[in-house]
């Protein structure tokens, strides 16, 4: 489904992402881990077409990431997500639902459907400007899930949202993947991560150092916080 | 076609939620009032009173003008911030995000900034039209088709913004476009002046000569206003070297969306 060969991003002198490969297939819950500033973001920001690898190449179905045909059937939410603030977070979906493709009516009816699926129901006429940043996550995610994405690519799915509004994402990530989604997460939330992901791979200073089935890296006894920090502290030494 | 379509009306209807749009609005609507005043009074030319339908006709003229360049300024400044406001507020993630050509979303960012460009223009242009019919009894039969000839002059200076803003702060890439209009007017006003019926004949020789490249290469915004005029009647034309005004900006137009699209598709959001 997602093919990542070879791929490196640099800025300058500075090498955000450095001779990445990795594959993601149909099905999968994939999590891209990583301490801050370790590339992840960048690599994301590739998969979604918002930036040019320095070299390699990133494929969705084939397809390579920078033509936005490959985006036809891709839910996306940004880290740091933002609605801009005159909308309200029914316009906002709608406005999601035009550009998947959808006719008016099937519009509406996908719109509540999403709305009951992130806890939205009942405060979509809210604008955005006076919306939490929970609130505005839930919309996002809302907002991703769509027109039937085939592939969710959530960039700290997370962020902003308290113990309970976690639990739910994880719950509809669960639902999504048995489902039979595939969903590419990047997060910080290891504990979250470990429930809900079948691969992994972990990232720092551009590289991906640590890559497999959560159930192959995360040995008998530990966890894959254990894991996360070995591999950070090892690539530190 | 559609995808552009669409775009360019969420920016509509995203234009119409600032608070910038209703200054102008007001703004506008206070200059309608201004300009109306100038259809009532009473005017005299070496002593001789004018009639209303001849005062109409002239003060439609001046108001003409006018407005074509406030709207090159409302142009300027409601398409001046465009592309960073959407990526302050997350617009440009929520349609790239999806399966649409980055050319489909600025191009019809730039077109509906054009859409609401136009629309002040044209509806302040009507009322003066109605005015002038209602206070002075004339109809002036190409002054709408006059309006809609000075758009091409709001699609040269929004593409020249909105590509200036991918590369210049804000403020300065509507000043510069501006300034490229300013410079146009004073060019192209010497040369109508030059080139009108009073002074011709009189000219002394050393101003009777071929305008300088840059000047015939320059944008025609002043020009391809003045032909737009002409279609009000009255109005003497005279062009500018071997391009018409409204071909030269057309051209013009064409490659700023060029050079817009090139730039935005390389962009990095």
């Amino acid at each position: 489904m997602i093919s990542i060969q070879s791929v490196s991003k640099r800025y300058g002198g500075l090498v955000a992402v450095n001779e990445v490969s990795c594959s993601i297939e149909k099905g999968e819950v994939f999590a891209l881990l990583g301490p801050n500033g370790a590339g992840k973001t960048t690599l994301v920001r590739m998969l979604m077409g918002f930036s040019q690898p320095s070299s390699g190449k990133i494929e969705i179905d084939g397809i390579p990431a920078h033509d936005p045909a490959c985006r036809k059937r891709v839910g996306y939410l940004a880290e740091q997500h933002r609605i801009p603030s005159y909308l309200s977070g029914r316009e906002y979906l709608m406005r999601h639902a035009a550009l998947c493709g959808l006719a008016r009516a099937e519009a509406k009816r996908s719109v509540a459907e999403v709305l009951e699926k992130v806890g939205m129901a009942g405060k979509e006429r809210q604008r955005a400007g006076t919306c939490s940043k929970g609130m505005n996550q839930r919309l996002g995610l809302a907002a991703a899930l769509l027109g039937n994405p085939k592939l969710l690519v959530l960039d700290e799915p997370g962020s902003g949202l308290d113990p309970l509004g976690m639990r739910d994402v994880r719950v509809v990530l669960e639902n999504l993947r048995s489902e039979g989604l595939t969903i590419f997460l990047n997060s910080h939330l290891l504990s979250e991560m470990e429930r809900v992901c079948s691969t992994a791979a972990i990232m720092v200073q551009g590289k991906i150092v640590v890559q497999g089935g959560i159930d192959v890296i995360v040995g008998e006894g530990e966890s894959l916080e254990d894991v996360f920090v070995r591999s950070v502290e090892g690539s530190h030494v | 076609m559609s995808e552009l379509l669409r775009i360019a009306g969420f920016t509509l209807l995203d234009q119409i939620r600032q608070r910038s749009f209703y200054i102008m609005l007001g703004m506008c609507i206070l200059l309608v009032l201004m300009l109306r005043g100038c259809y009532g009074g009473n005017y005299s030319v070496n002593g001789q009173e004018l009639d209303s339908a001849t005062v109409s006709a002239t003060a439609s003229q001046v108001a003409f003008h006018i407005i074509a360049n406030i709207s090159l300024l409302i142009a300027a400044l409601l398409s001046m911030n465009v592309i960073s406001r959407d990526h302050g507020d997350g617009s440009d993630v929520l349609f790239l995000s999806h399966a649409l050509p980055r050319r489909s979303y600025i191009l019809g960012r730039t077109l509906g900034v054009w859409a609401v460009s136009f629309l002040f223009m044209f509806a302040l242009h009507l009322t003066l039209f109605f005015i002038a019919l209602t206070k002075g009894g004339v109809m002036i039969p190409g002054y709408l088709t006059a309006s809609i000839l000075c758009s091409l002059n709001l699609f040269f200076v929004v593409f020249c913004v909105q590509l200036l803003s991918l590369h210049l702060p804000d403020f300065l890439a509507a000043l510069v476009a501006l300034s490229i209009a300013g410079v146009s007017y004073i060019s192209d006003s010497m040369h109508a002046v030059l080139n009108s019926q009073m002074l011709q004949g009189n000219i002394p020789s050393e101003f009777d000569q071929a305008p300088a490249l840059w000047r015939v290469a320059w944008p025609k915004i002043m020009l391809l206003q003045q032909y737009a005029a002409s279609a009000m009647g009255e109005v003497h034309f005279e062009g500018m070297g071997p391009l018409h005004p409204a071909l030269n900006v057309g051209l013009y137009v064409l490659l700023f969306a060029s050079l817009l699209i090139w730039s935005f598709s390389k962009r990095e959001l």
